[in-house]
């Protein structure tokens, strides 16, 4: 047998097990309730920010707005990848846990099959839901007469490799964390220290408008230190990626638009190699 | 008695007088001499002048027109009530002499000698009959300039001799005849008025003009000797606009003291049914937001490079807004004049009518007026120009938006939870009979 075959029927196992591994964990996903009380908590308060601006409309009598869906879709996606990412880092840490993998990699299941499994089946899971929030997206259109756009389709699409960003990042962290206590510690850690500097930019921010800031005033310098930290992590935060692929989408700046959806596939991309690395090196029990 | 309460009184205000004369002090800031860039720049539209004082390093302007810097020296204070540094001109206000060099990297990229500069521009369409004369062209655009004014002061003096001539032949006529006997071709014809005198023009100024292409730059003054002026170096930062369009400023007939803008071509105007609106067309620009507003205000702390501006700039004149109604229906509309008036009693309320030059003084608005009809849901206007072509950019979707529904959009968002019980019902019903199944 040639080397060439070797290496094809490898690659060949490597897929069928990691696509074994996807749809048990997918149809695991998908019979229980959580996804869906999940989307449906994500789809409410997406409904509180469209309702918001149903009231503003009525009272100002005008809205005017390129894309009012983006901002509920946005945290649609915010909302339902954290929750997907967080039950993959609960899944994987306590497969290592109980010593599960352990017993998976005696067989045809090495490292890298079985996190690319548990990768494709959140994403699987994600498709699902973002197909949800199509729906949705196009009912509410309806509903409130607001103007069909493809666009809306598009970043739902975009949406894919935010969530990918953040499920492989939620591998990441099972691996580094180790026990599934420490990993979801770190992941939540991690995940409100990032949005918590991007909303505390956009809140100071605000305040700094509302006044009449000197050279010297405070706020200027804490606004402008998270401004700064702030343009670092933009390109960290895929939930940053896709607010600026929104704009690029609706400004339409299509390089800038495929440079984010770039950016966010190489993340998600070295988060799943940087998990497999781990993994690797952690070995499958701690 | 009487002399004791005068006593009393006399004491009393001359207490009071002294206590306010103790207790006031002169609110004033120590002045410092300084070198500073007053600059009169191009902001779109029109020219305007601000100030760089020494703590600001950097300078911005619009690229490939003509802008001028005036180095000078100055006394300079701190005002603590609006947080800004500002001159004291009267105080001092000397022009500094020299060539003012511009550098891009360690290169000089040119060298500019002091000149004398005149911006002038017809007020009723400014941007159109905007000059700025440098040099000698300068100086005969503003003799040019008095020229003009001195024979419209002479055309107002014969138009006011006309007038009153007009009055004494016109009340010779009514006082020599009965009323209702004068044929009106019997009476004089009255002087047109004059249109108001609309050339603006500056005095002949010294500066130094600059005219550059997008780009960093560094500036540095060298005197007449050639030596550098102290604290004169400052970046420059020339930049151009990034995009043209036409914005609307809507105003609703309920709250016509809060328009909104509509900014973005591809942006969608969401109005309440049964709603009118007022539609006010100006040209627009975008810019960075640092750069436009540091131009303006070199001393502002809140703009950020990486956000851009829309900026509107003067109203867009003679144009039709075409209305196309989502039944198939077009209607063209011409711009009117609108006068507010408050309704009577002592309750706020006030309502929107169409100006009347003979009864209103002046009108409150102008603009295109959309009633929007619920029957017809979405509207695209444009505006249209004297040859009946569609202006880029200036269309934009109007749609009236269902804002009662808002407790259906809740329920919308509960569609997953019943998918969720559907799916989990069969499953529970697969495993049952899988287990009955397995039990026989």
């Amino acid at each position: 047998m040639t080397t060439t075959n070797l290496w094809f029927r490898h690659w060949r196992d490597r897929w069928h097990a990691a696509n074994s591994i996807q749809r048990r964990a997918s149809q695991s996903a998908f019979y229980g309730l959580g996804i869906y009380i999940a989307m449906s908590a994500a789809l409410v308060i997406a409904a509180v920010s469209v309702n918001n601006t149903l009231q503003f409309t009525e009272q100002n009598i005008l809205f005017v707005s390129r894309q009012p869906i983006f901002l509920p879709i946005l945290v649609n996606t915010v909302i339902t990848s954290v929750y997907l990412a967080m039950i993959t880092t609960i899944n994987v840490s306590r497969e290592r846990d109980q010593g599960t993998l352990e017993t998976l990699v005696q067989g045809p299941v090495d490292g890298f099959a079985f996190l690319l499994g548990n990768f494709l089946a959140q994403i699987k899971v994600y498709a699902a839901l973002a197909l949800v929030a199509f729906v949705w997206s196009n009912l509410l259109t309806w509903l409130l007469h607001l103007q069909f756009s493809i666009e809306v389709s598009i970043v739902l699409l975009a949406s894919l490799a935010a969530a990918s960003v953040v499920i492989a990042f939620g591998l990441f962290v099972a691996m580094w964390g180790g026990r599934s206590r420490t990993a979801l510690i770190y992941f939540t850690l991690i995940t409100l220290l990032v949005i918590g500097i991007q909303l505390a930019d956009q809140v100071v921010a605000g305040i700094v408008l509302s006044q009449n800031p000197s050279f010297n005033d405070p706020l200027i310098t804490v606004r402008n230190v998270l401004g700064a930290v702030n343009g670092i992590v933009k390109w960290i935060s895929p939930y940053s990626q896709l607010d600026l692929t929104m704009t690029a989408l609706v400004d339409r700046a299509y390089l800038d638009f495929f440079t984010h959806i770039g950016v966010m596939l190489v993340q998600a991309t070295v988060f799943l190699l940087g998990s497999v690395w781990l993994l690797d090196r952690k070995g499958v029990r701690d | 008695m009487k002399i004791l309460v005068r006593t009393i009184g006399v004491f009393v205000t001359l207490t009071m007088a002294l206590s306010i004369v103790s207790t006031s002090h002169a609110q004033t800031q120590p002045r410092e001499e300084e070198f500073v860039y007053a600059t009169t720049f191009f902001d779109g539209l029109a020219y305007s002048s601000a100030m760089t004082p020494p703590d600001v390093d950097t300078i911005y302007m619009i690229a490939d027109v003509q802008n001028i810097l005036a180095p000078r020296r100055t006394m300079i204070y701190y005002w603590p009530i609006t947080n800004r540094y500002l001159a004291d001109w009267d105080l001092l206000n000397e022009i500094v002499e020299g060539e003012l060099e511009v550098y891009q990297g360690d290169e000089l990229f040119t060298s500019i000698p002091l000149q004398d500069y005149v911006i002038q521009y017809d007020g009723n369409n400014p941007l159109e009959t905007l000059t700025i004369g440098l040099g000698e062209e300068a100086l005969s655009l503003r003799a040019d300039f008095e020229e003009k004014f001195d024979a419209y002061r002479q055309a107002l003096f014969d138009y006011y001799d006309a007038e009153q001539q007009y009055r004494a032949e016109l009340d010779s006529i009514l006082a020599n005849n009965e009323p209702g006997t004068v044929d009106p071709a019997d009476l004089p014809a009255r002087p047109e008025p004059l249109p108001d005198f609309s050339l603006q023009s500056t005095e002949p100024n010294k500066a130094y003009p600059i005219n550059l292409p997008v780009g960093q730059y560094s500036l540095l003054m060298r005197d007449e000797n050639g030596i550098p002026v102290a604290n004169s170096r400052r970046n420059l930062v020339v930049y151009s606009l990034e995009q043209t369009g036409i914005a609307y400023s809507v105003v609703p007939q309920s709250r016509w003291t809060r328009p909104e803008d509509s900014v973005f071509p591809n942006g969608v105007i969401y109005a309440v049914p049964g709603s009118t609106l007022y539609l006010q067309p100006s040209r627009e620009s975008l810019y960075n937001e640092l750069y436009y507003t540091r131009m303006l205000d070199p001393q502002d702390q809140v703009a950020r490079e990486d956000r851009t501006k829309w900026v509107l700039h003067d109203p867009y004149p003679n144009a039709t807004l075409r209305v196309r109604g989502s039944d198939g229906s077009v209607q063209q509309f011409e711009p009117g004049a609108y006068f507010v008036q408050q309704l009577q009693g002592s309750g706020l309320g006030y309502e929107v009518i169409e100006f009347d030059p003979e009864s209103m003084p002046r009108p409150s608005f102008e603009g295109f007026s959309l009633s929007l009809n619920p029957e017809n849901p979405t509207y695209v206007v444009e505006l249209i120009d004297e040859n009946g072509q569609a202006i880029a950019g200036s269309q934009r979707e109007i749609r009236i938006l269902n804002t009662e529904r808002g407790g259906q959009v809740y329920a919308l968002g509960l569609l997953p939870l019943v998918v969720g019980a559907i799916v989990y019902v069969s499953r529970r019903r697969q495993v049952s009979a899988v287990d009955a199944h397995a039990a026989e």
